[in-house]
């Protein structure tokens, strides 16, 4: 506590850059998307969406009835408005499958600037490094390395899919959408848990006064680029979960087929989105945690830092241990 | 049919009574759209239930269950009070129209309205409709028969027809669409109780023609009888079979079987779940000594019954591994050739009987008429042969013998050659070309002789006799109260001898009516009249002549010999409007109809049933199920489209009852049985009724008998059969269940 | 001018009576799993009078096939005569094809792991796939390659009421025209599904 008193007080600009730049680029994005690039009837999606809140999920907005015979005929056996969404889901598909290497790409070139604008990874000085202090307990290490590893499964078998045009299909990119499938059904209840333990900001209104607390929660502060990402991972992890799942659940059926699809376009869409937008954050997340700063993989597979490297590093968090301690 | 279906596109209008062609004869009702189409018919359908057919309709009349009459008897009423009969077609070829007229009298539009639902305005379009659009031709099928006035019905509907002069015209008559396949030669060949093949009857005379025919001793046969009275019996029908087993428990309808209750069952390819009553079936299957169910899938009656022993199931072969004749809805025989061999054990039909008939001692009386011939000499039957080629010497054998229906000409040779080129034969008319030329396709019966054309269109007098045409029958005498029964004047076939009416021939007659003199060695060989005459003579001369054997009479509009001698409105035995049972009551209690002692009136007054039962009950076909459904249930593309028993049932009804849809729901009968089925919410049906399928089985009163199947046999399909709940109560005349208007209640399962 | 014929499916709701003879001949005859629907029929306003009618719907052989367009894997082409078909060896069963589709056609089987999707399957026009023509790997993978041998497909041989027609444009167009004549009401500017399919050619 008494550092962060300490600590001179910086200006607004400063201490909320990150969310401004976030919110701008944001609202660019969604400007250029919504307003300038969607091939989508936004209109209807949002009375579609409206129209949800009623409890109708068939995307016929007006009643069947007044319809022509002819519209009838196509409502009745294809679904309402194919071209309200089913466009825009074919021309983000492709779009996904030509444009994202690029912006990939352009991201990582963005990565690599910052890394070497800060000149190389941070580093701790130990010098005493068997004095450790347990940071993580069994169940985080648990929670957050299998966190990692199905994000990295559904990261690279979502993309498998999109980048078919480089798989070539088979055999093996099949059984990669299978599990794509299954492992984000598995994934379902390590996003919520994680969703929980990883809520830093928990400590404005609950003071961390037990081990076991400590032991559920994870330890320390959010810088406010390290919120983002929290807050990003939540956000579009529930859109990811609830928009696949529903892919999922809603098992192509034949019967029910006009009635569900255009549902299910506007998930597939949710998908597709999240999925671009969710990737965008989990770069930044690897770039925070895993190459910025050394010592992090090491330290979320042992549970224990050296003490020196808490103090030089994450000084909230050697603070939050003592208070523990005391 | 009077006509046939191609013919149907030949209709200016066409009516349809109780039946559903759009589903239960899809390939057929192309012609019905195609006459819409090309032909600008109008198609209007009078139905409980808003059908696929009423779908393509251009009016919907949506009726009362067992209500044809008076609506018909309305349309009758405005065709008189404005003069839209056909006033020559009355004169000359119907006898007894004044009883209808006055009958038609009473039936306002406002009357029918309160009887049958129908409003007025809608009676009075339809009819103006009809009665201006001719040829109009009249559909019918189970809806119209299934009730215990269905005789009536049946009746009522041909009298339209003949009022309007629709009858004997290409594009018009009385189209009755049979139901499943070969169902018009099994009834040609009477497989009933009633009558020996071709509509000969029991009478002596019949038995003595069959048995000289047959080469059997008469004596021989009327010893396999307890004593001579029951050959000239009428025997069970398939609808009251169960009686039989069970007369004597209490409660149940007494019979006059001899003094003996059934105790054996033969099936033959017979679904007991397509018979009402099955509470009582399953009962009386119970108490059967034996039960043998020759079926190519597992009888349903086998899964039924508690029965455990004496059940014997043989492995009948299918018709693809078999081949002979069958005849078509509108009299036309096909051949049909064999697939393949009769797979693993299975046998044919005849195989089976024969094997039956060789344990029980006389294969050789049953085989003996298809080595039979005509002597050259004396035109008397005589064996000319050692063995017989099934199935040709079958079908030879019917065309020999079977003159009724005019089946001569029927011959196996000439059946093949119709098989064979069936691409030379025109769709709308049946008329051959090429080598065909001069032969409709299947000659339809009548087929006089061996060369005859075949008749494809009934009580035709616009073509000579020789050509398929003729009058209405002569059978019933040649005058009654005064009246004469024969055709007024010309209105004889076209080419014809004889201008006008003329009674049946005989070897008595034939001079005198034909003005031909015969040889004495003609005179010795020409039988007693057209129906035995195995010479043959009097069919070719009345070709020469252009005199249809049966006489040129007037048809009946009133048969003095029936219940009702013009067709009477009587409310169904369970009515949903017990202020119009006392006004429109039905028939007394018969005995021994059938054997059994069949109840009317003691049933319908026995309580007010629509109290407790206040809903209308409707049974049916589906499109992808035939029959009991056996076959098409075990084949998993067509169990697919409706892989559950269901009930149809207006959302106003269910929600009334608290039922969602694809809810379990209880249907309760007045005889106190219940099914248990899936709610299906549709429109097609009113509030006041619900409509069953009648296809399913392997479920009895919410109880799965599925593990009764042998190991493997188990439909992909089973449900609970509709036919538990169909309501007591038999036609009058015919004794077919009243499946098509009964009453029923449900509840929330 | 195309050297090919252009084959295109056309269904008559005047004509269609939902006897789904061409859904059940369409399993039968390329024994499809019975999850698999490739051909459906469906009534619209079921029960209503004056409204409700029936028509049978499959794969219509998109010009420009919205599933081609789709596929990550490229897994479709487009034969000469506009039919469209697909290498079930090389699809990864994503389903973005049925989400791409306007008449809702591929069909997925539940036969992947735990349940999960197999490969796409849907309607061919009774035309195989790329394998070798009528051998047993493409009827096994693809059904009844029927046009190779000359016959009609299956659905629309077996049409009851010949509501459902198959063939080169021009004859389908002109059953089509004759129909409307005969009627001589209620013309409508294309066959249903037409403008999505074909465009307005």
């Amino acid at each position: 506590m008494a550092t962060s008193k300490s600590a001179p007080r910086r200006g607004f600009w400063s201490r909320n850059k990150a969310y401004i730049l976030v919110l701008l680029g944001f609202a660019l994005l969604t400007y250029w998307y919504f307003w300038l690039a969607t091939i989508a009837d936004i209109q209807y999606v949002y009375r579609y969406f409206l129209q949800m809140l009623h409890g109708n999920f068939t995307g016929q907005l007006v009643p069947f009835d007044s319809l022509t015979h002819y519209q009838q005929m196509e409502v009745g056996l294809f679904g309402p408005r194919y071209d309200a969404i089913a466009p825009e889901v074919i021309r983000a598909f492709r779009e996904r499958q030509e444009i994202l290497p690029y912006v990939f790409a352009v991201e990582f070139t963005a990565f690599l600037i910052a890394f070497i604008l800060q000149g190389g990874r941070k580093k701790a000085t130990v010098t005493h490094p068997e004095d450790k202090v347990q940071v993580y307990s069994l169940f985080q290490r648990f929670v957050i390395l299998l966190n990692i590893l199905l994000v990295l499964y559904l990261f690279v078998t979502g993309f498998s899919i999109t980048f078919g045009n480089w798989t070539g299909g088979g055999l093996i990119p099949r059984y990669m959408r299978m599990t794509h499938e299954l492992v984000g059904l598995a994934w379902i209840p390590i996003w919520l848990i994680v969703t929980i333990i990883a809520f830093k900001d928990l400590k404005f209104f609950v003071r961390p006064s037990s081990r076991l607390f400590g032991k559920i929660f994870l330890k320390g502060r959010y810088t406010p680029m390290k919120r983002i990402n929290y807050l990003a991972f939540v956000a579009f992890g529930f859109i990811l979960i609830v928009s696949g799942f529903l892919l999922w659940y809603l098992y192509p059926d034949p019967k029910t087929h006009a009635q569900i699809i255009q549902f299910k376009r506007l998930m597939l869409f949710m998908h597709f989105m999240g999925s671009a937008i969710i990737s965008f954050f989990l770069f930044e997340t690897v770039y925070t945690y895993f190459v910025s700063v050394q010592g992090y993989l090491p330290a979320v597979i042992t549970g224990k830092v050296p003490r020196e490297y808490l103090e030089q590093l994450a000084p909230d968090i050697l603070e939050e241990i003592e208070g523990y301690e005391r | 049919m009077t006509n046939h279906l191609g013919d149907i596109q030949n209709a200016k209008a066409i009516i349809i009574f109780g039946a559903n062609p759009a589903v239960n004869h899809p390939v057929g009702f192309q012609h019905f759209l195609k006459a819409k189409e090309r032909n600008n018919a109008k198609i209007i359908v009078v139905d409980p239930r808003f059908t696929r057919t009423a779908a393509k309709a251009d009016h919907y009349v949506r009726i009362r269950p067992g209500t044809d009459i008076p609506f018909m008897y309305g349309m009758l009423h405005l065709i008189f009070k404005h003069g839209w009969q056909d006033e020559n077609f009355i004169k000359d070829r119907v006898y007894g129209m004044d009883d209808v007229m006055q009958e038609a009298k009473k039936w306002t539009p406002e009357k029918v309205e309160e009887v049958t639902g129908v409003p007025a305005s809608q009676l009075i379009q339809v009819t103006r409709l009809y009665a201006s659009s001719r040829p109009g031709t009249l559909i019918w099928a189970m809806g119209l028969t299934q009730h215990s006035i269905g005789s009536s019905n049946t009746r009522m509907a041909p009298i339209l027809q003949l009022a309007l002069g629709n009858m004997g015209e290409e594009g018009g008559g009385c189209n009755i669409l049979r139901g499943h396949d070969n169902v018009q030669g099994a009834t040609d060949m009477c497989c009933l109780s009633h009558t020996l093949p071709g509509y000969y009857g029991l009478s002596d005379g019949a038995w003595k023609y069959f048995a000289k025919q047959w080469g059997v001793d008469y004596e021989w046969l009327k010893g396999r009888f307890k004593d001579k009275k029951w050959m000239n019996a009428k025997g069970f029908t398939l609808a009251r079979w169960y009686a039989g087993v069970l007369a004597g428990k209490p409660g149940e309808d007494n019979i006059h079987n001899a003094g003996t209750n059934i105790k054996a069952l033969v099936v033959m390819g017979n679904g007991i779940t397509s018979i009402a009553q099955q509470a009582k079936v399953k009962e009386a299957l119970d108490n059967l000594e034996l039960i043998v169910l020759a079926d190519p899938f597992v009888n349903e009656a086998a899964v039924l019954t508690d029965k455990k022993d004496n059940i014997f199931l043989l492995p009948a072969a299918t018709q693809f591994e078999t081949s002979g004749s069958v005849t078509a809805t509108n009299r036309s025989a096909q051949w049909r050739s064999k697939v393949v061999d009769p797979l693993y054990e299975s046998k044919p039909d005849q195989e089976i009987m024969f094997e039956l008939a060789k344990r029980l001692g006389f294969y050789d009386e049953l085989t003996r008429g298809m080595l039979m011939g005509i002597d050259e000499e004396t035109a008397q039957p005589k064996q000319v042969k050692k063995s017989f080629k099934w199935p040709e010497d079958a079908t030879d054998e019917i065309a020999r013998i079977i003159k009724t229906i005019g089946l001569t000409g029927w011959t196996a040779e000439r059946l093949k050659k119709h098989q064979e080129n069936w691409h030379m034969f025109d769709q709308v008319s049946l008329r051959g070309y090429g080598p065909m030329k001069g032969e409709y396709y299947g000659l339809p019966w009548p087929c006089w002789t061996e060369t005859h054309s075949g008749s494809p269109v009934l009580y035709d007098i616009h073509r000579p006799v020789k050509e398929g045409g003729m009058g209405f029958r002569n059978r019933f005498g040649l005058e009654h109260d005064g009246v004469n029964l024969l055709a007024g004047p010309h209105s004889a076939p076209v080419g014809s001898k004889v201008d006008g009416g003329y009674p049946e021939i005989t070897a008595e007659n034939i001079e005198k009516v034909l003005g031909i003199t015969l040889t004495p060695e003609e005179k010795k060989k020409i039988g007693k009249n057209w129906k035995v005459d195995a010479s043959g003579i009097i069919a070719k001369k009345c070709m020469e002549a252009g005199i249809a054997p049966y006489g040129n009479a007037k048809a009946r509009a009133k048969v003095w010999n029936f219940p009702d001698p013009i067709p009477l409105h009587r409310e169904p035995l369970h009515s949903p409007r017990p202020d119009l049972v006392k006004k429109y009551h039905t028939y007394p209690d018969k005995p021994n109809h059938y054997r059994v002692d069949t109840k009317y009136a003691s049933i319908q007054d026995a309580k007010d049933w629509s109290k407790e039962f206040p809903i209308n009950l409707v049974t049916g076909r589906l499109v992808n199920m035939n029959g009991a459904g056996a076959e098409t249930r075990s084949s998993k593309y067509l169990a697919k489209l409706s892989p559950e028993m269901y009930a149809d049932i207006n959302p106003d009804l269910a929600a009334r009852h608290g039922i969602r849809d694809g809810e379990m729901m209880w249907v309760h009968s007045p005889e106190g049985a219940k099914i248990k089925v899936k709610a299906h919410y549709t429109y097609s049906v009113s509030p006041d009724r619900i409509f069953l399928p009648m296809h399913f089985a392997g479920h009895f009163q919410g109880e799965d008998l599925s593990a009764k199947y042998p190991e493997g046999t188990r439909p992909y399909a089973v449900g609970e059969s509709a036919n538990t709940v169909t309501n007591y109560g038999y036609d009058i005349v015919t004794q077919i269940p009243e499946t098509k208007g009964g009453l029923c209640r449900i509840e929330k399962a | 001018m195309n050297a090919y014929a252009r084959m295109k499916f056309y269904c008559d709701e005047g004509r269609c009576i939902e006897c789904n003879g061409c859904s059940v001949a369409c399993d039968e005859a390329h024994e499809l799993p019975v999850g698999i629907s490739r051909r459906k029929v469906v009534t619209v306003n079921d029960g209503v009078p004056g409204k409700e009618f029936s028509l049978s719907v499959a794969c219509m052989h998109c010009t420009d096939a919205p599933c081609e367009q789709v596929c990550p894997v490229h897994c479709f082409y487009i034969r000469e005569d506009g039919i469209v078909l697909h290498d079930k060896e090389i699809c990864i069963g994503c389903g973005y094809c049925l989400y791409a589709c306007p008449f809702g056609a591929p069909q997925f089987p539940q036969d992947g792991a735990f349940g999960t999707k197999g490969v796409m399957d849907k309607c061919t026009m009774c035309a195989g796939g790329p394998e070798e023509t009528n051998s047993a790997k493409e009827r096994e993978l693809y059904g009844q390659n029927r046009l190779a041998e000359g016959k009609v497909p299956v659905c629309a041989a077996m049409c009851s009421t010949k509501a459902l027609l198959v063939g080169d444009e021009e004859s389908v167009s002109k059953i089509y025209r004759e129909r409307v004549m005969a009627r001589g009401k209620g013309v409508q500017s294309a066959p249903y599904g037409w403008d999505i399919a074909y465009g307005n050619k």
